[in-house]
């Protein structure tokens, strides 16, 4: 389908954005309630039991019947919390959220200009030049929200829980960006829309060139080493130590209630969809269409589709695996994950100049290698 | 729009550093010793860059490169010798830790 | 007028630097104290956006806000309630150090002001070729100082291992394997 570029007095490349702002947080926002019911019926049929089933058809209505008894609930200030922080945390968990998701291009419309000239602009809030890197700094700023809460409830579960996370956050963050500068090196860009556009095209006219499976099976150790640290950064099961509820009565948020908790809650899931976004964007091509005899279906069922498949993969793992002790979580993310990360790294940068031998010494290598240093130097707690 | 001349960023800069500079010799804590040396660090970094912006060489955002991996380092080497200090000691107080050797 | 809006960006981001730096000063609760230098980085941060340094805006975050601050927060939480927040946080040397410090600062000043400022013709280049150029230069100009801060970081590295490992460490549990787990076949 090809939009001209005027439709009316509207100059479609200029609204783009504003289509993808609106787009973006509706996504996030209107999806919550179903992403829980989701949830909500697959674990329940992974476990034979029945699940939601008495608010509306099949339980459909449950989770507005959450929301609204949540926002109804008496919002508790307990004693002594820090009130400004107390506040501020659950911001501090939604905002990076739905900002990293600016970042993230879910499609791409065909736009005939004026100059009849037929151009192909991505659907993205803001077409970032180092995208990738912002979004992996907006995802860092996440764990503030939940250090936050755990230490201005003044209780101890909440702070033994802001602190399992932020150690957590910061282990699994090495190997989480080592991996992603893995998919950098293959497309040698930092910029999404570029690296999503890097992997159109197919071999042999049936596999599709995505990241996922270039680099004679590098792209795959670095894809499930991303999708393992994306489950822990998000602290959902089995790594959701922040909040286990058998030990730690609920972590960081045992203390909040009402609206907080639900923003709580909207944050954990905004969060599960933007990284899976970055899963679909970086290793799974994007819009791309998984056989060139699919691609008359739009790009943006492509990419919601892909990101079901992960939210489906996450809900898949928490009903399937028990928590993992903390000391086994460590010594996961530093023993095995992260010298894994960085011999898949080397390699991925072996290969990739072997491949180009004609470059001069790659500027990608050198953004890739210095990133990694940086980020390797800094958080060895 | 005309630029923010580069004299206004240095000046920001020097008085960023100043107050970390104030923070850094009266602070008791060394935590919040070492959030000051990254203030000031931070007021050097910007003057770096305003810098390199001002003569269009990379000279400058070379270095703050350097600067943010030392900055990492000592963080990362300074944070665990408090902890070592306060497990031993009972106490991170600056003053009270005046053994060279425990 | 034109002058104050066009340097309006420039200052509520230096506005907020340095009001967020005060507060991190004097603040008595150290934990605040950790959470006030957050506003104060991500201004900082603002400034090299409009410096057009955009690889710097990013990398402040990711560095300063995503993983230093985080590490301070952790050994502020894990030292806790050793500093009484109701006890002075100062040492005794305020009023000479006060002076000092306007000293410097005045003496910064009067280097300011003694400059001869000329405008900057540089052309700003766009921020994927400055990113390049970046990693060019830190392979090619800059190798050797760049190999030396890896093996800085390195050193950090074990040098952080090595203290935080506690002298007599007990043995580490083992893994439960599945075997030793209680059967649980249904009946």
């Amino acid at each position: 389908m090809i939009i001209p570029q005027h439709v009316g007095p509207i100059d479609m490349v200029a609204v783009i954005p504003y289509i993808a702002i609106i787009c973006v947080l509706a996504f996030v926002l209107l999806l919550v309630p179903g992403l829980v019911w989701i949830e909500r019926v697959v674990v329940a049929l992974i476990q034979d039991r029945l699940g939601p089933n008495r608010v509306g058809p099949r339980g459909l209505l449950q989770s507005i019947a959450d929301g609204v008894k949540l926002f109804f609930k008496e919002d508790i200030l307990p004693a002594n919390v820090d009130k400004m922080v107390y506040y501020l945390a659950p911001v501090l968990v939604i905002v990076p959220a739905l900002a990293a998701g600016a970042a993230i291009p879910f499609s791409i419309v065909k736009i005939r200009l004026d100059s009849g000239v037929v151009e192909p602009i991505p659907m993205v809030v803001g077409n970032v030049n180092i995208g990738i890197l912002f979004i992996l700094a907006l995802t860092s700023l996440q764990v503030y929200g939940i250090v936050l809460a755990g230490w201005a409830s003044n209780n101890k579960y909440s702070l033994i829980g802001g602190l399992r996370s932020s150690a957590q956050v910061i282990s699994y963050e090495l190997a989480m960006s080592l991996a992603i500068l893995c998919g950098v090196f293959i497309c040698h860009s930092l910029n999404l829309v570029d690296i999503v556009n890097h992997q159109g095209g197919y071999w042999f006219g049936i596999i599709p060139k995505w990241n996922v499976f270039q680099f004679y099976g590098l792209g795959a150790v670095a894809t499930i080493i991303y999708l393992i640290a994306m489950t822990a950064e998000t602290n959902r099961a089995p790594f959701d130590l922040p909040e286990a509820e058998s030990e730690l009565v609920a972590g960081f948020h045992t203390e909040y209630s009402s609206m907080k908790f639900a923003i709580f809650f909207m944050g954990e899931y905004a969060s599960m969809l933007v990284v899976s976004g970055i899963a679909t964007a970086l290793w799974f091509g994007g819009w791309q269409p998984l056989f060139p005899f699919l691609a008359f279906i739009p790009g943006w069922i492509w990419f919601i589709g892909k990101l079901m498949t992960f939210i489906m993969i996450y809900i898949w793992v928490r009903a399937t695996l028990p928590r993992l002790r903390y000391d086994a979580l460590m010594s996961l993310g530093w023993k095995k994950l992260l010298p894994m990360a960085l011999v898949v790294l080397f390699l991925v940068a072996l290969v990739d100049t072997l491949q180009t031998p004609s470059q001069p010494v790659g500027s990608h290598v050198a953004q890739g290698h210095l990133a990694a240093s940086m980020v390797i130097g800094e958080s060895q707690r | 729009m005309p630029a923010v001349p580069t004299s206004y960023y240095l000046g920001l800069s020097g008085v960023l550093f100043t107050i970390g500079m104030i923070g850094v010799l009266i602070k008791r804590n060394p935590i919040v010793i070492f959030m000051c040396i990254e203030l000031m660090l931070n007021a050097v970094n910007l003057s770096f860059i305003a810098s390199g912006r001002h003569f269009g060489h990379m000279a400058g955002q070379m270095m703050v490169i350097f600067v943010m991996a030392i900055a990492a380092a000592e963080v990362a080497i300074g944070l665990g010798i408090i902890v070592a200090i306060f497990r031993t000691k009972e106490t991170i107080n600056i003053d009270e830790i005046n053994l060279l050797k425990y | 007028m034109n002058s104050i809006d066009s340097h309006l960006p420039f200052l509520i981001m230096s506005a907020l630097t340095l009001g967020s730096a005060l507060v991190v000063v004097r603040v008595r609760n150290i934990v605040h104290a950790g959470f006030w230098l957050l506003p104060c980085f991500l201004g900082v941060a603002g400034l090299y956006a409009l410096l057009q340094a955009h690889f710097f805006v990013v990398v402040q975050v990711l560095i300063y806000v995503g993983a230093i601050l985080v590490l301070m927060l952790f050994a502020l939480m894990l030292t806790q309630d050793v500093m009484n927040p109701n006890k002075p946080q100062t040492n005794r040397m305020s009023l000479p150090i006060g002076v000092f410090c306007i000293v410097f600062a005045a003496g910064v000043a009067a280097i300011l002001t003694g400059h001869q400022w000329v405008n900057s013709n540089a052309v700003i280049l766009p921020a994927n070729v400055q990113t390049r150029q970046l990693g060019q230069a830190l392979i090619g100009e800059y190798a050797l100082p760049f190999e030396i801060a890896s093996v800085l970081l390195l050193a950090a590295l074990v040098g952080a291992i090595v203290l935080a490992k506690s002298e007599k460490e007990p043995a580490p549990l083992p893994l439960p394997t599945l075997a030793a787990l209680p059967d649980s076949k249904p009946e």
